[in-house]
């Protein structure tokens, strides 16, 4: 805390804060909990929608998918202390975005998590690697919610960082949202869950609040154990208390632990809470008032319950075997009073805590411009040879050994799931709906020009959404960047914002939410700006969810969109010319909207026999991966220069197969919106044929695409 | 109508799902807790996936002294159909109701993956009413499926026609490559001499619905509902 | 990882348990049921009674 900072909580306070209120107030003026220095910048984003329940400020976003179901989502980082431990670091990660998911009142449906790594030649990138995914697996496995996407990527600015992100897809009835509020004087605040312990003190609030540096190693102590089987609990038992209406206001406790979860739900309502530090279950004898109070003890919710409805509470958390103890009361004189051992230890507004936290325009300067590209064409290899490198890429490479360790398919809900699909597809049970979920983010676009690397990243998402046939709805994000006092990183910070929010104003997708994690960065050198978005889509039939992969021969094959030549941050320019220069490909907001307008009314019509995004590794990736999943052969004829035909990465372009009887009506509908559509190929034969250029087995395709990552792994 | 009791354990994860796929077949699902030893009259009872008390010391091994694994016990000593998927087969081999033991995958990962799998014998209420020699697909999901038993056990299961099902390739040959955990002789579910309790790692539940994907697990529980409604009959 | 050497692991549970008993002998007794019955599986795993204290309570 700054010196500024003291004088201001001395100001409110009216003196100076006590040891324990200077602890509250340094977690809860954290950059990780009060967004100082994104603020100013994240009030510019477009939040507002008729589809839009609830937008930014609450635990999760909400969007309405109509016959009163509302879809709830949210995207947070839990890169810093995944860097110090992986497995728990991640693990907790997904533990935490579920429970912010089941305090708005929904049932956790999906999980996505997208990872940036160090290159996989290095050992402790693989440790880490191995780490997260087993962390996330091991959590996400034994709470009974599927993982059904998330991508990942690899880059050397993630290796002293990786990035790590969960994100967490509810389902409630729009009625039924409980809200994030400590409403009504004389109700009772009742934690639920795990005991509270010593670990975590201070943990993702501090962490994440700072770069780490050599010997980050110390920082253990500070990141939490996960419990899954408590989370479990936590999910079962308090849906069971939502469903029976038994619930004045709910939210879980994560960063900053009991002083977030009782300052925001008191500021929210308007009220104050008066806690009794001696009612909180611990784990271990003789924690202090501060650390009590800022303990992040993971799979702990904090429930607002009205006097007459405690039995029943107590009686539904004892069916599910979870502690549940009355720890305080909600009062009217709106402050945050703590008590121990009969005296009080704090009493603080929990206004100022939760609302009032500093907020700071920090200083922005452009980042130098990055090198010129080389001209591709000066090129050497084969473009056969090129093909097998692009293909078994780790950015591209498929990520089996990745999507097996999650169970995709727990709920009876997972249409499409991970490997082979754009965005991952889950009916609402009964209704016929479904949603489409996809997370996107590219990192070298951003690098090079972060304003197109977040607008890129909008579009991708959207398209990704769009080519199963749904209508994207809105947005969640998580921003990750290195350490904003630096000039440099706060001006890629604000240019991520203005793409983000010109993209998302074009698709009519509004930000509901988010997470800004900064301080990603060690020794100077920072992660690349990361903005990943979190896309959700709606289906109103799932049987007409377009699959990626071509589903059978005989299939004509369509390439929407143009192609130019644009190789500047691809990843043939990566891993063939070995760079990341020049400018990425342009974006014309426009195009894009009509693009994901025909992709929905062609799947609304059932034109479309498959749909698959276009983007990196460029159109030989994407038809590839078309032919390996459906494991069918193709033949294509791409116009123009073959280089640029086959790896050009130009945006707003899908591939697409129809059924012969289908073409004519499908040619007169891209028309229609203006889409260029070049009828290519079709579907069938042994292989996959680029007329002009060169062929391959499918067999020989798969195989360099599904060993990459195993061999890199095994070293 | 067919009532098959799914029991729900804390930490019980695919018991929804069992129940789900119970009602699209046409049969009566019904929920059974693991505090209730009285099984409410069912005609057949499944213990589902999941990760029952969290499985901190061993897959299966709290949840085998839960009061329902009382009721199940005289259930299955009495004859009743009792079908262990995933968690449930762990929880079958800890209650000494299956002989052998689930570890580690050899992998030491979770795996999440449709695989296939052949019918060996017909001597069950899963496979009653399917050919042996079936080839089904079926997801597995797990990361302790690797079923090993003693020298002897394993001689036993083999020589009296135990193994219900093996990993396989699609075309029905078994091996390694097709075995997703190692098991011992690639044995994806077992039986009890008597016939009338079976586990299985892999998850029929998920593979009924054609919406979602393949069905290989429909024949298997179309199998359990008309060998009650036989049972019924008789 | 860099550490050469290591020509076997075996990795186990460490499980302490407090038991009250008339005596040592009792104590030793109960703990082996548990053990037997509860906390290892004879198919896969074995145990061993490490050592036992008297706490006079």
């Amino acid at each position: 805390m700054t010196d500024e900072e003291y004088q201001a909580v001395v100001g409110t306070l009216g003196r100076e804060p006590n040891r324990t209120e200077l602890a509250m107030y340094s977690v809860m003026w954290s950059e990780h909990c009060s967004y100082k220095s994104s603020k100013v910048h994240l009030r510019t984003l477009p939040t507002e929608g008729p589809q839009v329940l609830v937008g930014p400020g609450d635990d999760a976003g909400v969007v309405d998918i109509g016959d009163g179901m509302a879809v709830v989502f949210k995207m947070e980082s839990h890169s810093h202390p995944s860097a110090i431990e992986p497995y728990q670091g991640a693990a907790t990660g997904v533990g935490g975005i579920v429970r912010d998911i089941i305090s708005m009142g929904a049932r956790p449906i999906a999980l996505l998590d997208p990872l940036r790594f160090g290159p996989l030649t290095d050992e402790r990138n693989r440790w880490l690697f191995g780490g997260v995914v087993a962390g996330i697996g091991g959590y996400g496995n034994c709470i009974g919610v599927p993982t059904v996407g998330g991508e990942i990527a690899f880059a050397e600015a993630h290796s002293a960082n990786p990035t790590v992100n969960v994100m967490c897809v509810g389902l409630a009835s729009a009625d039924g949202l409980v809200p994030s509020r400590a409403d009504g004087e004389g109700n009772l605040l009742v934690l639920m869950g795990a005991t509270t312990g010593r670990d975590g003190i201070g943990g993702v609030s501090v962490l994440a609040s700072a770069t780490l540096e050599e010997g980050g190693e110390d920082n253990r102590p500070s990141v939490q154990i996960g419990d899954p089987f408590t989370e479990k609990l936590l999910i079962e038992a308090c849906l069971e208390l939502i469903e029976k209406g038994l619930l004045v206001g709910l939210q879980d406790l994560g960063g900053a632990g009991l002083t977030c979860a009782s300052s925001e739900t008191a500021a929210r309502a308007g009220t104050g809470v008066d806690i009794d530090l001696d009612a909180v279950p611990l784990r271990e004898e003789g924690l202090e008032a501060f650390e009590i109070l800022t303990s992040e003890s993971q799979e702990r919710m904090l429930a607002i319950v009205s006097p007459e409805q405690l039995g029943d509470v107590l009686n539904v958390c004892r069916e599910w075997g979870l502690h549940a103890a009355v720890i305080g009361s909600v009062v009217g004189d709106g402050m945050v009073t703590a008590r121990k051992d009969g005296e009080v230890v704090a009493v603080v507004p929990a206004k100022s805590l939760a609302d009032e936290g500093p907020e700071y325009e920090r200083p922005l300067s452009p980042m130098p411009a990055p090198p010129a590209a080389t001209d591709p064409s000066t090129l050497t290899v084969s473009l056969r040879e090129a093909f097998f490198e692009v293909l078994g890429a780790p950015n591209i490479a498929s990520k089996r050994w990745v999507f097996e360790q999650y169970d995709s398919i727990v709920q009876g809900g997972t249409v499409a799931g991970s490997g082979g699909t754009d965005a991952a597809v889950i009916r609402i049970g009964g209704s016929g709906r479904a949603v489409a979920v996809s997370s996107d983010g590219n990192g070298r676009y951003g690098a090079l020009d972060p304003y197109l690397g977040a607008a890129h990243a909008v579009a991708e998402a959207a398209r990704n959404v769009a080519v199963t046939g749904a209508r994207p709805l809105a947005i969640t994000n998580c921003l990750n960047f290195g350490n904003p006092e630096r000039p440099e990183v706060m001006w890629q910070f604000a240019e991520s914002i203005r793409g983000l929010s010109d993209a998302c104003r074009a698709f009519d997708t509004p930000v509901t939410g988010g997470n800004v994690s900064f301080y990603n960065e060690s020794g100077g050198s920072a992660i690349w700006p990361t903005p990943v978005i979190g896309m959700v889509g709606l289906l109103e039939d799932h049987r007409r969810a377009v699959p990626a992969s071509f589903p059978q021969e005989g299939l004509a094959v369509y390439l929407l969109g143009e192609t130019q030549p644009e190789f500047g941050g691809s990843e043939f320019a990566d891993v063939v010319l070995e760079e990341v220069a020049g400018t990425p490909p342009a974006l014309d907001l426009a195009k894009e909207s009509a693009l994901l307008a025909v992709l929905q009314e062609a799947a609304g019509a059932g034109l479309m026999a498959s749909a698959h995004d276009c983007s990196s590794g460029g159109a030989a990736v994407t038809i590839t991966e078309a032919c390996i999943a459906g494991d069918v052969g193709v033949t294509v004829e791409l116009p123009g220069d073959q280089l640029t035909a086959l790896f050009s990465e130009s945006a707003s372009r899908a591939v697409v197969s129809v059924a012969s009887g289908d073409t004519m009506a499908f040619e007169e509908l891209c028309q229609r919106h203006g889409v260029p559509a070049a009828h290519i190929g079709e579907t069938g034969g042994f292989g996959i044929a680029f007329v002009g250029a060169f062929g391959v087995t499918t067999a020989e395709a798969r195989t360099t695409y599904e060993t990459a990552i195993p061999n890199l792994l095994a070293g | 109508m067919t009532k098959v009791g799914v029991v729900t354990f804390p930490g019980s994860l695919d018991d929804g799902d069992a129940r789900e796929a119970i009602r699209f077949l046409g049969g009566e699902p019904v929920r059974l807790w693991h505090k209730d030893a009285d099984l409410q009259d069912v005609d057949a009872v499944i213990l589902p996936g999941g990760f029952s008390f969290g499985d901190y010391l061993r897959t299966g091994a709290i949840a085998r002294f839960s009061p329902v694994m009382q009721g199940i016990r005289r259930f299955a000593e009495a004859g009743g159909p009792v079908v262990g998927i995933c968690n449930g087969f762990q929880i079958l081999c800890e209650s000494h109701l299956l002989p052998g033991a689930l570890i580690r995958n050899r992998s030491l990962r979770f795996v999440c993956r449709w695989v296939d799998i052949r019918v060996e014998s017909p001597v069950s209420p899963l496979t009653a009413g399917v050919k042996t020699g079936t080839v089904l697909r079926v997801p597995v999901k797990h990361g302790e499926g690797q079923f090993v038993a003693s020298v002897e056990d394993l001689a036993r299961i083999e020589g009296a026609e135990l193994v219900a099902f093996r990993y396989c390739a699609p075309d029905g040959s078994v091996d390694e490559v097709a075995n997703p955990n190692g098991s011992a002789g690639s044995i994806a579910g077992i039986r009890n001499e008597r016939g009338n309790v079976v586990g299985l790692m892999p998850h029929p539940e998920h593979a009924v619905d054609p919406d979602l994907g393949p069905v290989g697990g429909e024949p298997l529980l179309v199998s359990l509902l008309e060998h009650c409604m036989a049972r019924a009959g008789s | 990882m860099g550490f050469a050497g290591v020509e076997d692991v075996r990795v186990g549970k460490h499980i302490e348990l407090t038991i009250e008993a008339d005596d040592e002998a009792a104590a030793l007794d109960s703990v082996r049921r548990i053990a037997e019955q509860v906390l290892s599986n004879p198919v896969i795993e074995e145990y061993r009674i490490l050592e036992s204290e008297a706490t006079g309570r």
